[in-house]
Order: structure tokens, then sequence, then C-alpha cells
């Protein structure tokens, strides 16, 4: 299995076995979550709480999983000491051009990349731009999973008042003074009224995730918004470029909704109910208890990419055996992801010879105009 | 032959079971689910128990052994059942439904329950003979088929079905209905069939038409870049496809830019540039057709099936959980909404069955005068088929509408359809892989890197977008 190099038989019995067994553990996790779910779901006691937690939690293992199979492999398999400048959802994209990633106390959005851009944009605050190039035969296969992994992460909708109107699970509390709002509201999150009639207030949107490794960070949580290929008789027509932007959704925590009637005395009108839910402002999380929670995707993205450039360090120290005029060479092939171009395909124009030595092709400088 | 005496049924018994064995009998009496109330009340109801294999006769069967062979029922069996017939016969709640049809067919019917009865027992026990002696059997089975309808006919056809054969026509027809009824509900004309399969399959069979379209217009016309509905588009200087969860808007192109710009959420947008030289002139009006074709119209709303949900079910729920468009009516107009026909846009990477021509944008500029350029912006939309209504304010006339999405089934087939088109090209059988190839990534000093992708990550790709959608 060569999901990473071009040399086929790279991997080893453990490797096959390790990958077998992750992708066995996310099958089966999240096929028992659905079915657990399922079953509640067919006795009506499935809460939008409780299909909020199934998405995190599913997502959480998906991600947890592919990052962990992707680390594994580029940095404890890797016997060649070179990854590709981003993996997708576990699908190494060597052909990187550019990594814009951008995080903001406000709503970032794209420019334009090619002849058409999004109108509106109300994503997360963090996003991933990744412009590649494909071509060859692979590139086919390449938008095949472009595909599924729109797809994946598209987004969907979920009624809040579907399940909390009938069933009254997920801790919603009923109150008849406004006035326990103000004693409980969060100063991170304050209450709003929302209308339980109104269409685009009862419309909760989640995408299903999942994390993007690059060299430098790794992202959990992420989805791809929006893909946009061109092909251009500039570039050749065989050749594709591809510009994809990724953006990282959290799933709400299990919501905390409060309903206050207002009383009517003396009149015959029923009294009236409000519904309030804990706001959420500029796309930030809710405040929730469970602070392991909260932190997970800190975890993920920030802990894990320390560990990354850590093992990096150790590693560049370990194999000192690169010449700088080698590890020159080896950081354009690697970091621009452009070595040589050669016509066979199997060599990517760094070696290593009898003796153990790394040696470079020519063409590698003179692809990246080094040399003359 | 009716059945009128004790001798006669025993005839038709061991006509029936010639080759039955008891036990077997006995035991699929059992599975009888036809007529089951009649049934345990003239057999099993009552002390007349004539699944009891001591009220059977036997007889030796020379190749399976002694007393296995069932001939039928005993004197005292059907001295039984004759009382309890006569004891049938007077029992009101019976009586009650025996008084809804015309006199002449009540003592048959009970007569013909019993002759069905016995034809259905016959039916089960050649499928547990079928099973027992397996391919030695068939032969039998043959010769029983052969012979079954003189047979049936004889044995009292005729009976089973009181009001003729048109009759048992018309059941069977029925029967027909309900098993279609179950497997595709609401299937009824052959519009009905088309809508189901799009149903299920989305845009495939389009799609697959135009696959072989684009086939033949390349054995025609040589290497084409796009095939747009039925124009062939050959110098083509730039494809552009993007796909987002949000909407898209196009960015100016030569002189002319759109003001607004509008298209629904989860929708693609393509753009195509490149140019028609003197000879291709014609197909400049046959792209004002596809522009035509594929110009919006308003629709009324009440043209849409209306889907029905089980009572109980939350319509307003149904409704938000939709991605797609939201109206709300309260005006007296009649609420309507915006259609486009749609052509497919077919090239090596893409299958796209459901696009309309947004924008066209030709010039003829120096310094080459007699060619033009041009360039196509495309959107895509997806035809509503049927429509959830949810009434807010039935006085003050607001009403919430929404449209069904597509099935993962049909979205499942279309994906499939792209994917199997793209490993089509991939090998190089339809379209040489060398096409386009000046300038291309072979070309030593433009790029190569590793950039590998197989089974295994296509794997788990597809594993995680089927979790998404049931997610």
């Amino acid at each position: 299995m060569s999901i990473i190099y071009k040399n086929y038989g790279d991997d080893t019995a453990e490797q096959e076995a390790i990958l077998t067994g992750i992708i066995a553990t996310l099958s089966l996790t999240n096929l028992g979550i659905l079915g657990i779910n399922a079953k509640k779901k067919s006795k009506g006691e499935l809460s939008v709480s409780d299909k909020l937690n199934q998405i995190r939690l599913s997502n959480t293992i998906t991600n947890i999983s592919l990052i962990a199979y992707v680390l594994g492999r580029y940095y404890f398999g890797n016997t060649k000491k070179i990854q590709p400048a981003a993996v997708l959802a576990g699908v190494p994209l060597g052909t990187v051009e550019e990594l814009s990633m951008a995080l903001s106390d406000r709503i970032v959005k794209y420019r334009a990349t090619g002849g058409i851009f999004l109108a509106h944009q109300d994503g997360g605050n963090e996003s991933l731009r990744i412009i590649c190039k494909a071509w060859g035969k692979e590139r086919y296969m390449f938008l095949i999973l472009l595909d599924f992994i729109f797809r994946y992460g598209r987004s969907k909708i979920l009624d809040l008042f579907s399940k909390l109107l009938s069933n009254p699970i997920g801790g919603i509390s009923e109150q008849y003074d406004k006035a326990y709002l103000a004693e409980t509201a969060k100063i991170n999150n304050p209450w709003k009224r929302f209308d339980k009639e109104n269409t685009d207030e009862g419309r909760e949107e989640y995408h299903m995730t999942f994390p993007v490794v690059t060299k430098n960070r790794i992202f959990s949580s992420m989805y791809l918004e929006t893909y946009d290929i061109v092909e251009n008789v500039d570039n050749a027509m065989n050749v594709l470029t591809v510009s994809l932007f990724l953006r990282k959704y959290r799933t709400s925590y299990p919501l905390e909704l409060v309903k206050v009637k207002e009383l009517k005395k003396g009149r015959k009108k029923p009294d009236i109910t409000h519904w309030y839910r804990a706001k959420k402002e500029k796309e930030s999380t809710i405040y929730t208890k469970s602070n392991a929670l909260r932190w997970i995707d800190s975890v993920l993205d920030f802990g894990l990419s320390l560990l990354v450039m850590a093992h990096k360090y150790i590693m560049l120290q370990k194999y000192s055996i690169y010449t700088p005029e080698q590890m020159f060479a080896l950081s354009f092939a690697t970091h621009l992801d452009k070595s040589s171009g050669l016509n066979n395909g199997h060599n990517i124009g760094i070696n290593e010879d009898k003796d153990g030595n790394i040696t470079t092709d020519s063409l590698i400088e003179e692809s990246q105009g080094i040399i003359e | 032959m009716a059945v009128k005496t004790g001798k006669n049924l025993n005839d038709l018994m061991k006509q029936t079971f010639e080759d039955c064995t008891g036990e077997a009998w006995t035991e699929t009496a059992w599975y009888s689910t036809d007529h089951r109330k009649f049934i345990e009340r003239a057999f099993f109801g009552s002390d007349v128990n004539l699944t009891s294999t001591s009220r059977i006769v036997t007889e030796d069967d020379p190749n399976q052994g002694p007393g296995i062979r069932a001939v039928g029922f005993t004197t005292q069996a059907l001295a039984e059942l004759e009382v309890y017939l006569k004891d049938l016969e007077a029992d009101p709640e019976l009586k009650k439904e025996l008084n809804k049809l015309e006199p002449m067919f009540q003592i048959d019917l009970i007569r013909n329950t019993i002759i069905k009865y016995i034809l259905d027992l016959r039916v089960r026990c050649r499928n547990v003979i079928q099973t027992q002696l397996d391919n030695n059997y068939t032969e039998y089975l043959n010769y029983l088929e052969t012979t079954y309808t003189p047979w049936a006919s004889e044995a009292g056809w005729e009976l089973l079905f009181p009001q003729g054969i048109s009759t048992a026509i018309k059941k069977i027809k029925n029967k027909i209905a309900e098993i279609k009824s179950s497997v595709v509900s609401g299937v009824k004309t052959a519009y009905d069939v088309t809508l189901k399969l799009q149903e299920l399959s989305g845009n495939a069979i389009t799609s697959t038409t135009f696959a072989f379209l684009y086939k033949g217009a390349r054995d025609v016309l040589g290497p084409l870049p796009v095939l747009l509905g039925p124009c062939p588009l050959k110098h083509v200087n730039e494809i552009e496809v993007a796909r987002s969860g949000k909407k898209l808007k196009f960015r100016a192109t030569g002189s002319v830019f759109l003001a607004s710009q509008e298209g629904g959420d989860q929708s693609d947008a393509i753009r195509i540039e490149g140019v028609l030289y003197k000879s291709e002139f014609g197909l400049m009006f046959l792209l004002w057709f596809l522009f035509l074709y594929g110009q919006s119209k308003f629709r009324e709303i009440d043209s849409l099936s209306l889907i029905e949900f089980e009572t109980g079910t939350n319509i307003l729920s149904e409704i938000r959980k939709m991605n797609d468009l939201l109206m709300t009516d309260s005006s007296l107009e009649k609420p309507s909404y915006e259609f486009h026909q749609t052509f497919p846009f077919v090239n090596r990477h893409f299958i796209i069955p459901n696009c309309y021509i947004e924008t066209i944008s030709i010039e003829n500029k120096l310094p080459v005068k007699d060619v033009l350029y041009y360039s196509i912006l495309l959107r895509t939309y997806t035809k509503p088929k049927q429509i959830v209504r949810y009434v807010v304010d039935e006085k003050q006339g607001t009403t919430l509408y929404g449209f069904k999405k597509k099935t993962v089934s049909a979205e499942l087939c279309e994906l499939s359809l792209n994917a199997g088109w793209r490993w089509l090209n991939a090998s190089g059988w339809l379209i040489d892989k060398n096409e386009w190839k000046i300038g291309s990534a072979n070309k030593q000093g433009a790029l190569d890197t590793y950039y590998d992708i197989d089974w295994a990550s296509l794997g788990t790709m597809t594993y995680l977008s089927l979790m998404g959608e049931v997610g």
C-alpha cells in the first residue's frame, strides 16, 4: 500500500496491521454510536443534545484516528524523511503550491483564486487554503476523493425544536421568572430569545470534520467548504489547478435552553412561553462544564503541532548525514514540492547510494532554477 | 370435481398429497397465514384437529420407508369434519360474514376455503419436499406443473374463483400491484416510474446517455474538451469548476460583469472560456438556443406533488432540516418558484447533468477579427419534484414551503457514475491519456512529486463520506 510514496511496498506488516486496526476501530465505534442513536430514535428518546454529542464524538474519533494514522506513517514509519506538504483527511498532497492559514478574532473570508468566488462567507474564524496541482491519471482519483471529502463535510441541518418540544430531554428548565436568566447567564454567553416558529432560528448547521496535517501544523475539525478546479491551456490542459478552501467547525456543545413562561393573571389567554438559548458569539463555542471537551480541539491542534515540530528537530539531529547542499536541495524538493519532474515518475530525484549517502539529481536544481 | 362427499375429499387429498409425508404436511400446516382466522376456527380451534398425524391415513413408501406417505383422512376424522362443518354453518359470526355475500356462494365458500387451504398446503408441502429431496424432485415438480392446470380445473377451479377467470386475473393484478406498492410506493404510471427512478438514481440515466454522446462526438470530431448539452466546444482555453456549500459568484469576464448574481446553495459554478473559429460560428446560435432553453421561468408551487407525512410528524421540523429553498406565502398571488430547464456538461473530469447557462459573453475583437471569444458561465439547478408544505397561520394565509432534497441513493448514484467516468478516463480507454500533452507535467522541469492515492485512501474516504451522510 503506497499511500504516501510512489514506491510500492514500503509498508511493513506492522504498519498495515496498525492501519487496519485504526480503520476498524473508527468504523466500529462510529457504527456503534449510530446504532445506539438509532435505537434511541426509534423510541423517540433522541434529543438534539444527544445528536450533537454524537456528532462531536464521531468527529473526535475520526480526527484522532486519522491524525494518529498520518503521524504514525510520516514520522515513525517513514524511511525516506520526505513528507508531503499537507495530508487532507489521510490523503497526501505532495503538489502543494500554497498553504495559507488564517486565524482571526472575526470571521475570515477567502479571496477569489480564479474566476469564481464565494458570495457570502460566514464560516468560522479559522481557515486554511491549499492550492495544489493535479495531473497524470492520479488526478482522476484525486477528484473522486475530493467529491467524497466535500460530501462528507457538507453542511447538514438539525432542527433544534424537533424533539425539544415533544420530548424535552437535554437540560431544559422551565421557569416562571425571567430574572432567572440574569442570575444564571454566563458572561461569555448571554442568553438569546428565539422563536420556535422561525425556521431560520431553529436551524442548526453542522458539519462532519476531518483533520488536515501540514508540515508545520495540525488542524483538526476541518471541513471542505469550497473547491475550485481550473484547466487552463497556459498550464496545459492535463494539469489541474486545485484550490481547496477549508474551515474549522466545532460542534456546538449540548444546548442550554430555558423555557420562561409569562403568567397572564386574570386573563383567559394561555401563558406565553419564551425560549432562550445560550447565545453563540462570533462562532465561539458555548460554555460547557466539561473542560476536557472544551479543550480537545486545542490539544489536538496546538499540542500535536508542537510534537510534530519537536520530532522534526530530533530527526534533523539524528540524521545529520545531510550536507548543507543536500539539505538545501532537499528543502526545495520537500518544501515547495517541486522535485525532479522525471518522465517515468518512479524517481523523486533524491536517492541513497550503496554506502548510504544521500544524492540529489541535478534535475532538481534545474527545475528550481538553481543551476542552469 | 366439486367436493361433495368425504370420498371426494379424500380423493382430492390423495391427489394433492401424493408424495407428501404426513410429518411435512403437519409441519407446513402451521405456516399457513392465509385465511388464518377461518382455518384456525375450522381446524385448530376445535376438537377436530385434522393436522394431527393420528387422523391421517398413511401408506408405505417403497423408497422412503413404511408409513411415510399420506393418502388422506381417517373415517373418524372425516366424520368429525362433517359434524364440524355443520357447526360451522351455524356459527353466528361466520354467518354474519357470509350474509354479506350472495346466498349461492355461502355453502360453496366453506368448501372453497377448504379446497383453497388444501391447495395452499400442497404448494407449501412442495416447498418442503423440494428442500428435502433437492434436485431429484425437480422432474416430478415439472410433471406436476404441466398437469396442474387441468387437474386444478377438475378439482374445482371455478369454485375457487366463483366469479370467473376474469376475477382471478383481477386478483392476480391486485396482488402484483400490492407487491409493487410495497416495494415502490406510489408507482402508477410510466411517469411515476420515471420519477421514482430519478428519486433513486438522480440524473444517472441522463449522465450515462451524455457520456455516450460525448464518446460519439469525439469519434466524429476528434479530441473534444467539452460537450455542453448537444453543443460540442472544441477550442477551449479554460474550464473552471467550483463547488461549494455556499453561494458562488463569477468574476468579470472581459468587459462584462453580472450586476447581481444569485444561484442556490450547494450548487456548482462552471466557467468555460474559448474561441470559435469562422467555421464554427454556427455554434453561437446553438449556444443561444441553449441559453433560451435554460432561461429562468416561473412555475406554480401547486404543480409539484405534495409529500404526505405520517400523522404526528412535525412538518415544520422537516422543513427546517432542508438545505434547500424555503418560501413563505402570505400574499394573494399563487406561490411560485424559479425554474430552469437543464442540460449536461461533460468533460474528461466531470459529468454534471443539471446545468443551465446563466450568462454568455461573446466578443469579436482585434487582432484576429474572424475569431469569436466566448465566456460561458454555467450554474447547476436541481429541479424540485416534491414539496413539503406547512401552514403556519391559515387565517393569514402564511405557508412555508420546502423542496425535498435529493435522496442519499440518488447522490451516491451520481457520485459513483462520476467516479466510474473518471476511472474510465484514467485508464485511457475512452480518452487517450496523452491528449493535450504539450506543456504537460511530463515535461521536464515542470512539476513532479509524490502524489499517491490508492484503494486504501479511496476506501477510507468513501466510508467517511457515507458516515457523514448518516451522521
